[in-house]
């Protein structure tokens, strides 16, 4: 379960945000695809191995936590290789967000987390 | 004593009544025709000019006045009988005829049905004070000794399972429940109150779910058992209006944190890409972008906070964890602030104080504001310095400067929401949440904040977070649920030590 992390799934709507995490990833050696969409980041995940999978819970077309509910639940995973990271800007409420604790590896607002923040959560996750 | 069946009387009371006027008609021919005999009228003439006519006469006399004379009997029996429980066939008295109406036999009925409709009103079981409860907008609750239900009006939050069985239906929060607050009176108190705000009776996923405030009275050993007394008042409205200010106030957010994503992590970016060509005076405006956008984040958290705090939503994971590793969160975030505007920051937190029960994404923000106003207080040069200490079951954290100072006038109002020190307005941006929030958060850790401060001297801002192993116990009890989650300065990440800021 605990892969090293090479592979980077990012599922962001958002163009700029999008491109900075891609930009920083890949320039700190991981390899990275980046999708725009929940029923996109559905598809990616399923259809290929990733070691990480950060997901934005705004999306269009099908919400963060929807697919992460699809993703993993109480019945099956079909993610078993990969660790989740939410990566949002929206303020959950506290239900919601225990809910997602047993699904998600990580929870982190994306305006205190810049990209240098980020690439050192990964490489601790790593260790 | 014998149940009389009242349809049955006035029929028995007629056939007697109608015995007594045969007979008395027997005697009314056998008496004038006996005294005729005696006085020596021929039989046969007795018999045609007195027996005869008044054989035919008296009967028809008789039972004419038996008819008028036992009328009202009959009606009267007639309407109490109907009016009665028992069960009968006898039709109602026709009591609209004008001579009822004038002899007054209509109203000494109608007198019969205005009684009955009075008396038959109330249930058997009724009491004035049930009607009362029942009445009420609120919602009425009685527990006895054992905590079940014995009394719940309509309007209580109640349900009732599939055996009969009643029991409330309220979501207290887990570290604050009615169950409890009652074990705990019943050990240890002989009377008691407690008030509960903003209770939901679902789950959030139910639209219909609703909001109460709720009032709970304990009296140990109440006459008939009614040990707690709940009373619950329904403030879904009043409380929708504030989920609605709160999910506005989450969407500002969310809006505002897109743009300041972008902007801290394009400068990120550059920082590391350009990071060696940039020149001493280049880098410096470039870290002065950065400090302003991640004070900017900081507002956007401090009034997301203040929002959720007011309405009790703000909610703390409480884990065990080092002030010095969450204070490293933030360490190069603040050291940046103070570099970027010629302060100096000394930190001193050392590494093995003991741990405290405490939320890292809230105590970073308590650490940032803190820091942040030692800053904006503080001279061009002024020092500020981090220290902590062990003091007693807590870690008391000191945030110094050596700037210009509280008023004592000011001191009791530095925590309160919106108040920017009268020097400050002019000189010195904020939104004048920054302590009250910290205040807010140091006290839901069960800590304490305080400042002392002399005018043109400095300021010493001090909180306290209990240290974890005097909380463990209660945490525990609690089931913070959170185990092997570690809290970052803007979230979480499981099974991980350490979020480097």
């Amino acid at each position: 379960m605990n892969n090293t992390i090479k592979t980077i799934l990012v599922i962001e709507d958002d163009r700029f945000i999008g491109e900075m995490y891609v930009r920083s990833l890949v320039r700190a050696g991981y390899t990275v695809d980046w999708v725009v969409s929940g029923t996109q980041g559905y598809s990616a995940a399923t259809t290929k191995q990733y070691d990480l999978i950060l997901l934005d819970i705004m999306l269009p077309e099908a919400q963060g936590t929807d697919v992460l509910n699809q993703l993993r639940n109480d019945t099956e995973d079909k993610i078993p290789h990969s660790r989740v990271i939410i990566l949002t800007n929206f303020e959950q409420d506290d239900e919601s967000r225990l809910a997602m604790e047993s699904r998600a590896d990580g929870y982190l607002i994306k305006a205190d987390i810049t990209p240098r923040k980020l690439i050192e959560i990964i490489q601790q996750m790593n260790t | 004593m014998k149940t009389v069946r009242l349809a049955d009387y006035f029929h028995g009371h007629k056939g007697r009544v109608s015995i007594v006027a045969i007979l008395a008609s027997i005697l009314a021919v056998a008496i004038p025709t006996v005294v005729a005999l005696m006085a020596g009228v021929e039989l046969s003439k007795a018999l045609l000019i007195i027996a005869l006519p008044l054989a035919l006469l008296v009967p028809i006399v008789i039972f004419g006045v038996l008819h008028v004379a036992l009328e009202p009997l009959d009606m009267i029996t007639r309407a109490i009988t109907h009016v009665s429980n028992q069960a009968n066939d006898a039709t109602p008295p026709d009591i609209n005829q004008p001579r009822h109406e004038a002899s007054g036999l209509k109203q000494m009925i109608q007198t019969i049905y205005d009684r009955a409709s009075l008396t038959a009103a109330p249930a058997a079981d009724s009491h004035p004070e049930t009607e009362l409860s029942d009445s009420l907008p609120c919602g009425i609750i009685v527990l006895d000794s054992a905590s079940s239900v014995i009394y719940a009006n309509p309007h209580a939050p109640v349900v009732t399972n599939s055996q009969g069985v009643v029991s409330l239906k309220l979501q207290f929060r887990a570290d604050n429940t009615l169950a409890e607050w009652l074990a705990s009176d019943d050990r240890d108190k002989v009377s008691d109150q407690r008030f509960w705000e903003r209770i939901p009776d679902d789950v959030p996923e139910r639209p219909e779910r609703r909001f109460f405030d709720v009032l709970a009275i304990y009296e140990k050993g109440a006459a008939n058992d009614m040990v707690t007394r709940i009373i619950t008042i329904d403030r879904t409205e009043a409380y929708s209006e504030e989920e609605e200010a709160v999910d506005f106030i989450s969407v500002a957010a969310h809006e505002l944190r897109g743009p300041i994503t972008v902007i801290r992590g394009y400068l990120d970016v550059l920082i590391d890409e350009l990071g060696p060509q940039l020149q001493g005076d280049q880098r410096e405006l470039i870290d002065r972008l950065d400090v302003s956008a991640s004070r900017l984040s900081g507002y956007v958290n401090n009034i997301l906070n203040v929002a959720k705090y007011d309405r009790r939503h703000l909610k703390l994971h409480l884990q065990e964890d080092r002030l010095s590793h969450i204070y490293a969160t933030i360490a190069d975030d603040l050291q940046l602030r103070a570099s970027t505007q010629h302060r100096l920051l000394a930190v001193t937190i050392p590494d093995d104080l003991p741990t405290i029960a405490a939320d890292r994404n809230s105590l970073t923000e308590v650490l940032a504001n803190l820091v942040d106003n030692a800053i904006k207080y503080s001279p061009e040069g002024g020092q500020i310095t981090v220290t902590a200490e062990v003091s007693g079951n807590f870690v008391r954290c000191s945030v110094i400067d050596h700037g210009i100072g509280i008023p004592t006038s000011v001191m009791n109002s530095l925590f309160t929401k919106f108040y920017r020190s009268h020097r400050s307005r002019a000189s010195v941006a904020g939104t004048g949440l920054g302590l009250y929030i910290s205040r807010g958060i140091v006290e839901s850790h069960g800590g304490q904040i305080g400042v002392s401060s002399k005018e043109g001297a400095g300021s010493t801002f001090i909180f306290s977070i209990p240290i974890y192993s005097t909380v463990a116990d209660t945490l525990a009890a609690g089931n913070n649920g959170n185990e092997g989650i570690i809290e970052s300065s803007s979230g979480w990440i499981k099974n991980h030590g350490k979020i480097g800021g």
